[in-house]
């Protein structure tokens, strides 16, 4: 973990890669499949399927490989207790990494903090925490995005497995007919809502497709109307670095140590 | 020579006969071999029992409407013998102190008995089979008995069975959702809608192979091809896997691997993107709730009315009668399915609206809140 005066890596060279492989795939998806829905008239349905099938794959790239990468060799604060082997080193990422992605009770009182911070009532929390004596981030994440990662898990799994019936109603791989397995389950959930598993695979695809455009909504939306948006852009774009210096968006621990 | 062989109709296997019908379509296919499988149908002497249940008789209809061989050739040339036919026997039943009378001569009721008695045939059966009242079946009698007392003394007897139309199939339209639905209880023969544990053979206990042939109505070809292919042993009807889909329709003529809306002739009007959002447009109908996305069959490629048109070149949308959960999955007619609601009346579309206008709103708040302490920073600052 880089620590060069007063900045730290935020963000990974490979979560930098990860991000813009999403961002880039996930909005030609979503503009190539509304114009498949839509019948828009920009480009050929040919032409926008072409491009769709494509980024489709890069999307399952960053998602399915790239991000539970980088969720696996996420780098946690330096552990004294790890090096001598007091407790399991194993244990203690696995918590590391459950704090670092998953919605806790802290996160919890940072989002009521934020919410107080709306009518004037507290000050906005740091988003960030990091450990100054340890080298290493603590959190990282928004609440919200920290709330939506679990959701968007959930999404891109069904919109692909969607995907894949849309694609082809009998797409198999190493002879395992998972087109046909995916309808099977879909015609028993289907007819639930009155549907066939056809046309209910199609409606889910929809819906996640109108998930991810709200997710975009929240997600930059947040971003994007802050005041100091050119810092984010820079770390998660180009640097990866976060400026220390900044109170309001990260908080230090164990600094007094390193003094 | 070697071809010509191996295309002949006798010399065939099951796989070559399934791929040439497939790839020629029925009638065409019937066209080529008409000669040969008429031949072969008078050597086969099969008997079929033909009975109606809770029905309009299209399917009927549709199959007189035949061409290629039509009805006329079928009856008079092919000595499969239609034993029994509501509505093409010229005689009903005749009932003394409400026993059947005469002979079987002149009473059909007789008639169907004897025919049952001797065994050995197909049974066709067009229209579902009501259970209801309460298990009675009582909401369909013909003469002096319900028919699914008929049904269960057919069917036992019966070599095999073929459920033509999506009545008999999955209860089709009978099986609509209404207030009454839970008291009439139609049933299909071997399945009520998808539930193919809801079937009346399985409430009857009866294991008979059976056939569904989808559709309201369904395609004459359908019924024929399928018919001679069983009849004159192309397709096993003790093992249908390869054979049939998971709710029994042919392959052949509801592919897995494809739906109406493939084959369509209005699809170059879906490729371009020229969805019409009124009826009456020469444009693709999806908009308009046509179904063709979401229905597996042939109709595209083997057309209707002696191949000439099909519902939607004639400007209709597809309302998906070939799928098991016909009417229902398909309603409404006119509505595109992903636009159907949910639950509680509410469409993807319209979660959708609201989904983005909260978030909308939580972002501008969100905003508005951090630009107003930026500026109270730097008037601090």
């Amino acid at each position: 973990m880089a620590n060069k005066g007063r900045h730290a890596e935020r963000h990974s060279f490979m979560e930098r890669m990860a991000h813009l492989t999403h961002l880039i795939s996930l909005f030609i998806l979503l503009i190539t499949g509304f114009k498949i829905y839509f019948g828009w008239g920009f480009m050929t349905y040919h032409t926008a399927l072409y491009f769709h099938m494509r980024f489709a794959v890069m999307f399952i790239v960053a998602n399915w490989i790239m991000i539970p990468y980088n969720i696996a060799t996420t780098e946690l604060p330096h552990c004294e207790m790890c090096k001598t082997g007091k407790h399991s080193a194993l244990k203690h990422k696995v918590s590391g990494i459950f704090n670092r992605f998953i919605f806790g009770p802290a996160d919890a009182k940072k989002s009521w903090q934020i919410m107080l911070n709306y009518v004037g009532k507290a000050d906005y929390p740091a988003i960030t925490v990091y450990d100054v004596k340890n080298k290493g981030y603590v959190e990282k994440l928004h609440p919200a995005t920290k709330f939506l990662l679990p959701i968007e898990g959930l999404a891109v799994f069904l919109i692909v497995v969607t995907g894949i019936v849309i694609y082809s109603l009998q797409w198999s791989i190493l002879g395992l007919p998972i087109s046909q397995w995916l309808l099977a389950v879909a015609d028993i959930i289907a007819p639930i809502f009155n549907m066939g598993g056809i046309p209910f695979m199609r409606t889910i695809h929809l819906l996640m497709a109108y998930f991810f455009v709200i997710e975009v909504i929240i997600h930059v939306g947040i971003i994007e109307f802050d005041p100091k948006v050119w810092k984010y852009h820079k770390a998660v774009f180009l640097t990866g670095e976060e400026d220390l210096n900044d109170s309001n968006y990260v908080k230090l621990i164990n600094a007094e140590k390193e003094r | 020579m070697e071809k010509a062989v191996k295309t002949d109709f006798f010399s065939m296997d099951r796989r070559t006969f399934l791929k040439v019908v497939g790839a020629i379509g029925a009638s065409a296919f019937l066209g080529l071999h008409q000669t040969e499988i008429t031949k072969a149908l008078e050597l086969s002497k099969t008997k079929i029992i033909w009975l109606h249940g809770a029905e309009c008789t299209g399917c009927s209809e549709s199959f007189v409407d035949a061409s290629n061989p039509d009805i006329v050739q079928a009856l008079n040339k092919l000595s499969v013998e239609i034993v029994y036919h509501e509505t093409l026997l010229a005689h009903q039943g005749i009932f003394v102190d409400g026993s059947p009378a005469n002979t079987s001569e002149l009473n059909s009721e007789m008639l169907l008995d004897e025919a049952i008695e001797e065994g050995g045939y197909v049974l066709v059966v067009e229209g579902s089979i009501p259970n209801g009242p309460e298990g009675s079946g009582k909401y369909l009698m013909i003469g002096e008995r319900t028919f699914k007392e008929i049904f269960e003394k057919a069917a036992k007897n019966a070599n095999f069975i073929v459920a033509v139309g999506a009545c008999a199939a999955y209860g089709g339209i009978t099986c609509g959702d209404s207030d009454i639905v839970d008291l009439t209880d139609f049933r299909g023969v071997a399945f009520q809608k998808e539930d193919k544990n809801k079937g009346m053979l399985t409430v009857l206990n009866i294991d008979k192979p059976v056939i569904n042939i989808a559709g309201c109505p369904a395609h004459p070809d359908w019924v024929m091809l399928t018919l001679a292919a069983a009849i004159l042993g192309k397709i096993d009807v003790n093992n249908l896997d390869g054979v049939v889909d998971q709710y029994n329709r042919p392959l052949v003529f509801f592919p897995a691997n494809s739906t109406m809306h493939d084959n369509c002739p209005r699809r170059g009007y879906y490729d371009t993107g020229r969805l019409d959002t009124e009826l009456a447009g020469p444009g693709c109908l999806l908009k308009v709730g046509c179904k063709g996305p979401y229905t597996r069959s042939d109709c595209g490629l083997r057309k209707w009315n002696g191949g000439v048109s099909m519902c939607t070149q004639a400007g209709s949308p597809c309302i998906s009668c070939c799928e098991p959960g016909f009417p229902d999955s398909a309603s409404p007619f006119y509505q595109m399915a992903e636009d159907q609601p949910l639950m509680a009346s509410v469409s993807a579309g319209t979660i959708a609206k609201v989904g983005a206008g909260v978030a909308v709103l939580g972002v501008a708040a969100h905003a508005a809140r951090r630009i107003v302490f930026n500026n109270e920073d730097e008037k601090q600052e």
